[in-house]
């Protein structure tokens, strides 16, 4: 194959090998600093025993729920005559643009006195829960919240199940129950369980959420102890770094070793017909509904409405969070495509081990919660001259971003990199002998469907994002997820609603434009 | 060629009897108008046709993959499909198989063939696998995956797994069609020596005349919906019921004359009429094989020539700007751009009254 590396390759290794570094950082300082406990490194996991079994029971009974719950909705929209399922499927993804610590603050909120989920409770004649705490409510409401991960590929490879997979089980005798579970289920397995440890990875870096469930995790024992016991602090870490390394070489190991033929051409079969079995079959995507969607939204809405009519919330102090969220979003966008670039264009041209390493570095700041990121940044800066001085800075902030969500950009962006194939490279260098030149008029507009995605998922996912914020935004710099964070914890609920319905506008039409516009939904 | 089959149940072959049928898609105008058709138990029918002719959908309508919209579809006498029946495809004990093996990529070829056998115990069914893999000739391969296979061992793998639970009937949907040239002759001669040693009932579906003369007992030439003429592939060729079979099925002069008493006066002469019922303006089918070149007959130019090896397609140019289609043995003493005569020499000629609308006629 012809080979990109010419006699200027170095520049590249050298890029690539500085990017590396940059992502790799972080879990190294936590592994290095939790090893320099020294004798204390018996006490402090024995005081991490209870977190750790929490944070693991919380990541298996979502992923297991999310796994259910996504593949029998993704089978429904996609298989069945469901009716209203071209409105199931999009409706069914909106918690997709929901973050968890939101979401959780619309529940929790409407459960306040006074709020409509317990005026709700009432009027069936039940008694509100007062404290809504632990891991019951962690588990329903996180699994609602996280379903869409499992229900978006599954329902993806679902669409792209050829027909006549089917149309020959069917003529050799096979019943439609049969066929789900012996031809299809078995192609979309793989789909099943990377979108499955996706909602176990999330779980063990999950903060927000169980922060106000008052679940104690080991996400939760570092912001408690992050500036009081330093040593807790960073075993916590690397106990959730080590546990997440492992589930994502479980993902990386379940792709690749798919046995599926897919083509384009395959068109949506005739949908199963549910028949008698229609109202029991609803009920999941129901409740699904209701749990992750109507009630959080219905709360908020109602919160935001009562505070802005009775005027205790000024709009205007909306402005300065939306302008933060919203520059740093498109900031750390730029900024990490820049970085990820060298490493796409390594990784699909080159194919050598400078781009193999590159891409694992890359996944393995996305390995890393990002509370466990922020704390490694913050120690690392603050201890290190000449580097304290961007602590609390927003260079640091964007950082951790651009370690973080890296690899949300990175597989867009090796697409994008994809679709400038090398004969066309070849004949540019013949036209044109300037390689920035090149770069500038030939390759980035055309990779620019690649670079767009890529950049939009990262804009996506800092718009969401909360620990690391937290930890490292300047003080008084106010995003709209501290914002919702802050108002909730200080009692302004009114405030915490109007944040949070802002957030969701924002990151509910990128999650159009990214997921939704993506995939349409087959309709017959 | 093996053995016939030993130790699995003999297939009991169906009939096939189509009446009146008619397929819609939605509201669509219909892809398959009023089609009847007679398939005698243990024979191959070729249905052939151009692309969206609607053999397909008159093939998966006999499997139940398709619901029509009127007419009925009885496998061995019973009916399966009508106004007030309805079988699932998979209660009509048919095999099918597609012009895409389709065979399932998470399984070995040996489970794939083992799929149908359902109600069969474990060593019946490892028996009858073993069977079918030597039917097949594929032996060796019963634990690999489907997709380190070539696409000709797919699609035996695929004949096998919907031969495996001896179906009555086999329908076969452009099965050699995603195949290259030379391993679809191969296939085609292997699938139909298969078929003719079960003694299975066999439609299939294809655009290829050769392959649906070459395996066909009858050919069904199916058209805008309709099917147009089914028989013999001796009979459709040489007495197509009009001129869009007559053109479709091989290489035709279609000349235009005048019918009278038994005859007809065309750019060739006389010519002898099968239909001596014939009056008037008429279009006579002339195949290039029944023209004699350079022995007598009307004075011609010679055009092009190509050689096929086997024999060679001579264009010839006559008065009147007419051209005309021959083959020969051999183009020897023949020359681009010098004179010659042509005749007809065939027995007696085909023909239809004009249709001002139908053709183009010479």
């Amino acid at each position: 194959m012809h080979s990109w590396a010419g006699p200027r390759s170095w520049p590249r290794h050298v890029v690539v090998a500085l990017t590396v570094a940059l992502f790799l950082a972080p879990g190294l300082f936590v592994v290095w600093r939790a090893l320099r406990l020294g004798a204390s490194i018996g006490d402090t996991l024995g005081e991490l025993r209870g977190p750790a079994w929490r944070s693991a029971q919380l990541a298996v009974l979502v992923s297991v729920t999310a796994a259910l719950l996504g593949t029998l909705l993704a089978w429904l929209i996609t298989c069945t005559d469901l009716p209203g399922r071209r409105i199931w499927s999009v409706v069914l993804v909106f918690p997709l643009a929901l973050p968890s610590f939101v979401g959780t603050t619309g529940v929790l909120a409407g459960f306040t006195p006074g709020g409509v989920l317990a005026s709700l409770w009432e009027l069936f004649g039940a008694t509100p829960p007062r404290r809504i705490r632990g891991l019951l409510p962690a588990w329903l409401l996180l699994s609602a919240f996280s379903y869409p991960f499992v229900l978006l590929p599954v329902a993806a490879r679902l669409r792209t199940l050829r027909r006549a997979f089917d149309d020959s089980a069917r003529m050799l005798g096979a019943s439609s129950f049969e066929i789900f579970v012996r031809i299809t289920l078995p192609q979309v397995r793989s789909a099943i369980t990377g979108g499955t440890l996706i909602v176990a990875l999330y779980m063990l870096s999950e903060f927000g959420a169980v922060q106000l469930l008052g679940f104690d995790t080991l996400t939760r024992v570092i912001y408690a102890t992050r500036q009081v016991d330093r040593p807790t602090s960073f075993m916590a870490a690397a106990i959730l770094f080590v546990s997440s390394i492992a589930v994502v070489t479980l993902v990386r190991s379940t792709q690749g070793q798919v046995a599926t033929e897919t083509s384009a051409s395959s068109r949506a079969g005739e949908p199963v017909r549910l028949g008698r079995l229609t109202p029991v079959a609803l009920i999941p995507c129901v409740v699904a509904v209701a749990v992750g969607v109507v009630a959080p939204l219905w709360s908020l809405i109602t919160l935001a409405q009562r505070g802005v009519s009775d005027g205790r919330v000024a709009l205007d102090g909306l402005t300065d969070p939306l302008i933060n969220t919203g520059s740093m979003a498109v900031t750390s966008a730029l900024i990490t495509l820049a970085v990820v670039l060298p490493i796409a264009i390594s990784g699909v041209r080159h194919r050598d081990i400078t781009g193999r390493i590159g891409a694992i570095a890359v996944v393995a700041g996305f390995a890393l919660p990002a509370i466990v990121i922020a704390l490694a940044i913050a120690v690392l800066t603050l201890n290190t001259p000449l580097l304290d001085r961007l602590y609390q800075t927003l260079p640091l902030l964007v950082i951790a971003y651009v370690v973080h969500f890296g690899s949300q950009a990175l597989g867009c962006v090796e697409q994008g990199v994809r679709s400038v194939s090398t004969s066309l490279l070849d004949s540019a260098t013949l036209l044109e002998p300037s390689r920035w030149r090149r770069m500038l008029h030939i390759e980035l507009p055309l990779m620019r469907h690649g670079l767009f995605a890529g950049g939009g998922l990262v804009m996506l996912a800092v718009i969401k994002e909360l620990p690391a914020t937290l930890l490292l935004a300047p003080i008084g710099f106010r995003t709209l997820s501290t914002e919702v964070w802050a108002s909730f914890e200080e009692g302004f609920l009114a405030d915490a609603a109007v944040a949070s319905l802002a957030l969701l506008l924002v990151s509910g039409a990128l999650t159009w434009l990214l997921v939704l516009r993506e995939s349409p939904s087959r309709g017959r | 060629m093996k053995a016939p089959l030993v130790g699995g149940e003999p297939i009991k072959s169906a009939s096939i009897d189509i009446d009146g049928l008619s397929v819609r898609y939605g509201n669509e105008s219909p892809v398959v108008i009023d089609v009847s058709l007679h398939v005698a138990a243990g024979s191959i029918t070729a249905l052939l046709g151009p692309s969206g002719c609607g053999k397909t959908t008159l093939l998966r309508s006999i499997a139940g993959l398709e619901r029509p919209e009127s007419g009925t579809i009885r496998l061995a006498g019973c009916e399966v499909s009508g106004p007030r029946v309805w079988v699932a495809p998979q209660q009509r004990n048919i095999g099918m198989v597609f012009q895409d093996p389709a065979l399932f990529p998470h399984m070995t070829v040996a489970e794939n063939i083992g799929f149908g056998l359902r109600h069969s115990s474990a060593p019946e069914r490892t028996a009858r696998v073993h069977e079918m893999l030597e039917l097949i000739e594929l032996e060796a391969y019963s634990g690999r995956l489907p997709r380190t296979l070539s696409g000709g061992q797919q699609q035996r793998v695929a004949l096998a797994r919907s031969l495996a639970p001896s179906p009555g009937v086999l329908l076969l949907d452009e099965p050699f069609s995603a195949l290259d040239a030379k391993l679809r002759t191969q296939l085609r001669t292997d699938v139909a020596d298969i078929i003719r040693q079960i003694g299975v009932t066999a439609v299939f579906v294809t655009h290829d005349q050769d392959e649906a003369f070459v395996v066909g007992d009858s050919v069904g030439i199916m058209h805008q919906g309709a099917l147009r003429q089914i028989g013999t592939p001796d009979e459709v060729y040489a007495q197509p019921c009009d001129p869009w079979v007559a053109t479709f099925v091989g290489e035709a002069n279609l000349l235009a004359g005048n019918a009278a008493s038994g005859s007809v006066t065309t750019a060739l002469g006389r010519l002898t009429l099968r239909n001596s019922t014939l009056r008037g303006d008429v279009v006579t089918l002339v195949r290039p094989e029944t023209l004699v070149v350079g022995g007598g007959g009307v004075p011609a130019a010679v055009g092009r020539i190509d050689y096929f090896g086997q024999d060679t397609r001579v264009t010839l140019h006559l008065e009147n700007n007419l051209t005309l289609i021959v083959r020969v043995r051999s183009a020897d003493g023949l020359r681009r751009g010098t004179p010659t005569t042509v005749r007809y020499g065939g027995g007696p000629a085909i023909a239809w009254a004009t249709d001002p609308l139908d053709v183009v006629v010479q």
